[in-house]
């Protein structure tokens, strides 16, 4: 939390300062917490949506923006989804590393590259500064 | 049996009105929010022009460039959080001696105001140093026994006993040291030095903050990302504070199973994304984002090879000492703080605490110099070995001095001081400052600076002066004001400092 400006706790603090360092975008990038939101959420979206890619991802940005995506940002999604799951269909075993982070068991009977290819479409998506400034 | 997702669409009207607030962003914007989100629907292009000055690509650090050739191109900044007691390390009064628990005379005092830690004390008793001075060196500069490692190295440091503030207490004062000004809200030091010139590797972050841990601990003083903010510069020139227990950085390695290029992907996509963003609201801090994720990335591979101390040979360590190998200590903070110079990071600041001698200073104040004396000597022999000293400015000191008289109890064997603001003494090396001299001077109760003050903002425009910057040209515009680090009262170069 000290990466967030959390006080200390050893003085009174009336307003908690405001600050933007790589240490918090490495934080939201990298800790266990939001990968396994965020492969939970590919997960649910996985289990729960089964018409388009755009649909999922709509699906996913609702959840996380309270909004669909705007065209331009379709486009940008689904080509991130697209080498996301290259990348993870060319190392499996990546992706089964990918869906051990966190204590929630991954829902077995799901392909692992696409259920890992959607955990880092969420886990991009958690970053944007919409995401993480409500 | 599924039913097909059914997206929700939005009214249009609904749908801009999310895009462009959050909560956040209404209360705070206030008035002004109507007509900046007018603006940026009615002419997004004209934003993004006018934003590009201010915001540009994603590796933000361009540098303004020094004003004339500088001396200096980088600088290590040891700040002694609490105020080390002056007459007790480096302001040598032998005069006191004879005025053991004698009342601090009004013509001394002059109507100094007192912190409420002394005000209610029906006397002010003088308390000489209980430690031996010893003179050093050819400059015959006189150094407490409590720091006989800085005394070998006189001759390559530049003592200023002369400076002075305004401010009495903690926070208004270390503001003060590191801001220019009392009130917070403006950029530090480290944040000008970032934003006039720039990065040296843009692997790393410009401006580190380290903060060791002190041995003894009976006055901490809070410390907190206030003071190395970049104020109302560009959010990406604020310091980077690094852990000084564990993992300096957390989260530096990618979890399992997303590899350099899966998170390389991600963050192309991130910066896609967040363009859009900026294409359509024309917030800064958009590109800051984008700047401190890129460089997050990068400083994935560029920061475990800096703090990898595993490499380094045993004489770096009879040098900065065995505590140097203890993860959060000064001398540990002081061996980073090298590795960092030569890898090319602007500027590092060191904050030691437990300085604040308020009382016990018998017990404590032995304690501190040892966290820090032989590393001091260390960092400096250290990057004068490596050919880093002429180019590196090493600056030492706190935010005030403190009193001849006790605070509390005075015995022959222990007292405390209180604040005191109208003298003390901080030090430089290297980076073209003049080795080997003493500048300044107090009188005799080592209350009052009888010769050649150095007001905080001289100190700021010298140091300035020897990064190749004029602190009267080096502004920033905000709020209507040309902001300088010195301020808006006229200060000087001191040029007795510069060799």
């Amino acid at each position: 939390m000290e990466i967030f400006n959390a006080p200390n706790r050893e003085t009174c603090t009336v307003r908690r300062e405001r600050s933007d360092t790589p240490l918090q975008a490495l934080a939201t990038l990298n800790d266990t917490q939001f990968i396994e939101a965020g492969r939970v959420l590919a997960q649910r979206t996985l289990q729960e949506v089964c018409a388009t890619d755009d649909a999922r991802i709509n699906f996913m940005a609702e959840r996380l923006l309270a909004r669909p995506l705007r065209p331009e940002e379709l486009k940008i999604a689904r080509s991130s989804l697209r080498d996301l799951l290259a990348q993870y269909q060319s190392s499996p075993k990546e992706a089964e590393q990918l869906l051990a982070v966190g204590e929630a068991k991954a829902d077995s009977s799901m392909d692992k590259p696409t259920l890992a290819a959607y955990a880092m479409l969420a886990n991009e998506f958690m970053n944007l500064d919409e995401a993480l400034n409500k | 049996m599924k039913t097909p997702f059914q997206p929700f669409t939005p009214h249009p009207l609904f749908e801009e009105y999310v895009r462009y607030e959050t909560r956040r962003q209404f209360f705070r914007r206030g008035a002004s929010f109507l007509g900046t989100a007018a603006l940026g629907l009615l002419a997004p292009q004209l934003l993004s022009a006018s934003d590009k000055k201010a915001s540009g690509a994603e590796s933000l650090i361009r540098a303004i460039g020094p004003h004339f050739p500088p001396k200096a191109k980088q600088v290590i900044y040891l700040h002694m959080v609490g105020g080390p007691p002056q007459m007790d390390l480096y302001d040598y009064k032998p005069a006191m001696q004879e005025q053991y628990d004698k009342d601090l005379p009004e013509t001394i005092r002059m109507g100094q105001r007192l912190t409420t830690m002394t005000s209610g004390q029906a006397r002010f008793p003088i308390a000489p140093s209980k430690f031996k001075f010893e003179q050093h060196g050819k400059s015959g500069m006189w150094v407490s026994e409590l720091l006989p490692w800085t005394a070998k190295m006189v001759d390559e440091m530049c003592f200023i006993r002369s400076m002075h503030t305004e401010a009495i207490n903690h926070e208004p004062a270390i503001c003060f040291m590191q801001t220019g000004n009392q009130i917070t809200g403006r950029p530090c030091l480290g944040s000008w030095v970032s934003y006039g010139l720039g990065s040296l590797n843009q692997d790393l972050p410009t401006f580190v903050v380290l903060i060791a841990k002190p041995t003894n601990t009976e006055q901490i003083q809070a410390i907190s990302g206030r003071l190395w903010s970049s104020g109302v510069l560009p959010g990406e020139h604020a310091g980077v504070s690094f852990r000084s227990g564990g993992d300096p950085i957390l989260f530096i390695n990618n979890p399992s199973g997303v590899s350099t290029a899966v998170r390389r992907q991600t963050l192309d996509g991130l910066k896609a994304l967040k363009e859009v963003d900026f294409r359509q609201i024309g917030d800064p801090e958009t590109h800051t984002r984008i700047a401190q994720f890129e460089l997050a990335f990068r400083m994935q591979s560029s920061v475990p090879e800096l703090t990898d101390t595993s490499r380094e040979p045993a004489s770096t360590y009879e040098l900065y000492g065995e505590e140097a190998k203890k993860g959060g200590t000064f001398a540990n903070s002081a061996l980073l703080a090298r590795r960092m110079i030569e890898r090319g990071v602007r500027f590092v600041q060191i904050y030691h605490n437990n300085w604040d001698t308020h009382s016990n200073v018998a017990g404590r104040l032995p304690m501190q110099c040892k966290d820090v004396d032989q590393a001091c000597h260390g960092l400096v022999q250290d990057l004068k070995q490596r050919g880093l000293l002429d180019s590196t400015l090493v600056v030492w000191g706190g935010e005030f001095g403190r009193t001849i008289y006790s605070q509390g109890g005075l015995t022959k064997e222990n007292y405390g001081r209180d604040h005191h603001p109208r003298c003390f003494t901080m030090w430089m090396a290297g980076g073209g400052s003049k080795p080997g001299i003493v500048h300044g001077e107090t009188d005799d109760f080592s209350y009052n600076i009888v010769k050649d003050p150095v007001h905080i903002h001289d100190f700021h425009a010298t140091v300035l002066n020897l990064l190749g910057l004029d602190h009267e040209r080096f502004t920033f515009r905000s709020q209507g004001l040309d902001l300088r680090l010195t301020g808006v009262e006229p200060a000087k170069v001191v040029r007795e400092l510069i060799a």
